[in-house]
């Protein structure tokens, strides 16, 4: 069969409503776009582990700790799933789990803006699990109609496990909320630092997102970048103004249309994160690095395990 | 009675608290994704494990677990100085890990004939845990031993600086005479030596790692953790641990 024929065949299944599978013929670019969004995906969530994975030992009473610890697994566990997908999507470019790891390492790989941002107090665990999560959730969610058979699937797990550790981010900014008052500055402090980097988190403004018309018809994507980011705006506002708190936004309201209106959040800084220069973007992967190069040999000796035994 | 038991559950519950800190250091950094989670895993059940001891503790004397474990100042802490060394390498995590699990597998078989009956019976719900550890540790030693080059020079430095602090787990608190006259203690803890020689031996014979078996239990004059004395690691930890707590121990967190 022609590429043209089998290009017409593949957005006839798509239009179906059909899923596509790993060993399905699909375009070029189709594999393309699909991968960057799985691979984006994984490495957020290894990624991840590191702002949170700092406040494991400290975290403040027993059973916070344990939650925290697990929630950190849940999000390494979902990076493995993760590349497993892209792994077999990878098949025909030849690219394996440490090909991307070294591809993230080295900084040819992109990762969610909000993971070069530092945490510097317990409250941001609660901000992360809570917002950061719950804007996770809602592009997650809206990608469970994804055509990629594969992604979908693992993004039902992932998406039920991000609802849980949206309940313990809640749970412990609750706790602040209803605390002393230096547990609710912390609290509003993290919420004041976290503000531009969740509203970044969902992407520039629809006409500056280049690959989205394409990943939409191809439904990879099925929402805009404002689209998730008014979704977000609508769930996580009257939140904030629920714990009389507020949002660090003078302009920040909702018209008789529903639509929220907020102030440029400036997309200079979101396009500096993602090109590699977050403000913690060199530290982060540094430690990425450290524990590749610390468990180099551990790796090594298992490749070799049948040669040895 | 009271404060006999105490001593046992806070040794027991200070070893499972300060092993799973030091495994949670991994979270996020082990040598590969798989074991990353794996070892989380064991993160979790010893600091759960803690929290039950705590929470008999409480039943017992009224103290609230949270402020036990986090606001004790080192000298009332009472775990074995194996478990509040750093992390180090993979090879360090893994021995000290399958060294420890051993004697917390022949502590719990003797605890299960404690005459507390609340202990006894928690106990039997956490072996069934603490093998899986076993079970994980034996196959990462066998991989380990049967490494060449780096990998076995890391094994051995493990093993000799394992080694090095397993006296310390069978050393004595206070009030041992006393528990074992009243049954608490089924057994005193230097009893458990030979047990452990030989499930050790058991381990690292068949491996040819028979070298690294000791004969005698060589404990050390001076007090140990069992006794409150620490080395600065454990004060280090102890910062990381009780950081946020610390900063107001009043309030819900």
């Amino acid at each position: 069969m022609e590429d043209k024929d089998r290009l017409l065949e593949f957005e006839e299944r798509i239009a179906r409503g059909e899923k596509i599978e790993a060993e399905d013929w699909m375009p070029q670019e189709y594999r393309k776009q699909a991968l960057r969004l799985i691979l984006t995906h994984a490495n957020s969530e290894i990624m991840g582990a590191l702002p949170e994975g700092e406040w494991i030992t400290r975290a403040p009473t027993l059973q916070r700790k344990l939650a925290v610890l697990a929630k950190v697994q849940d999000e390494v566990g979902h990076a493995q799933l993760l590349y497993r997908v892209a792994e077999d999507l990878a098949v025909p470019l030849g690219k394996t789990r440490e090909d991307f790891l070294a591809d993230l390492i080295e900084g040819r790989a992109k990762f969610h803006n909000v993971f070069s941002y530092p945490a510097p107090t317990w409250a941001d665990v609660g901000v992360i699990a809570f917002f950061v999560d719950g804007a996770a959730l809602v592009t997650q969610s809206a990608l469970l109609e994804t055509s990629y058979g594969p992604y979908a699937r693992i993004l039902k797990r992932i998406c039920s496990e991000e609802a849980v550790h949206l309940k313990h981010g809640e749970d412990i900014v609750l706790t602040l909320a209803g605390g002393t008052p230096a547990q609710r500055a912390m609290l509003q402090d993290g919420i004041n630092r976290w503000w531009r980097p969740l509203l970044h988190f969902f992407g520039p403004p629809d006409q500056d997102s280049p690959n989205l018309e394409q990943a939409k018809r191809w439904k990879i994507r099925i929402k805009t970048n404002e689209e998730l980011r008014q979704q977000f705006l609508n769930r996580y506002v009257p939140k904030i103004w629920g714990m009389g708190l507020q949002v660090p936004d003078p302009h920040i309201r909702k018209d008789e249309d529903g639509v929220w209106h907020y102030s440029d959040p400036g997309w200079d800084e979101f396009w500096q994160v993602i090109q590699g220069h977050g403000p913690l973007t060199r530290e982060r992967l540094a430690l990425r690095r450290l524990a590749h190069d610390g468990g180099q040999w551990v790796r090594a000796l298992l490749a070799g395990e049948v040669e040895v035994a | 009675m009271k404060d006999v038991l105490r001593e046992i559950l806070l040794s027991t519950a200070d070893d499972e608290l300060i092993l799973g800190h030091r495994d949670s250091e991994w979270t996020a950094f082990a040598p590969f994704i798989e074991e990353d989670i794996a070892i989380s895993s064991l993160a979790q059940d010893e600091i759960a494990h803690a929290s039950v001891y705590l929470q008999l503790l409480h039943d017992l004397t009224g103290e609230d677990p949270d402020r036990l474990a986090f606001l004790r100042e080192p000298e009332e802490r009472r775990n074995a100085w194996l478990l509040e060394r750093p992390k180090g390498d993979w090879a360090y995590t893994v021995v000290r890990h399958v060294a420890y699990d051993l004697f917390d597998d022949i502590r719990l078989r003797h605890l299960a004939r404690s005459s507390f009956r609340p202990l006894a019976e928690v106990v039997e719900r956490l072996q069934r845990e603490e093998s899986y550890h076993l079970a994980h540790g034996r196959l990462w030693l066998e991989r380990l031993a049967q490494g060449k080059g780096e990998a076995r020079q890391r094994l051995e430095k493990a093993l000799s600086a394992v080694l090095e602090d397993v006296p310390g787990l069978f050393e004595e608190g206070a009030g041992v005479e006393e528990a074992v006259a009243q049954g608490l203690l089924p057994t005193r803890p230097r009893q458990w030596w030979e047990e452990w020689r030989e499930a050790w031996g058991g381990l690292l014979i068949p491996l040819g790692l028979g070298a690294w078996v000791p004969e005698e239990l060589s404990l050390p004059a001076a007090p140990g953790g069992r006794q409150g004395r620490h080395t600065d690691q454990l004060e280090e930890l102890l910062g990381a641990l009780s950081e946020v707590y610390r900063s107001d121990p009043a309030a819900a967190w």
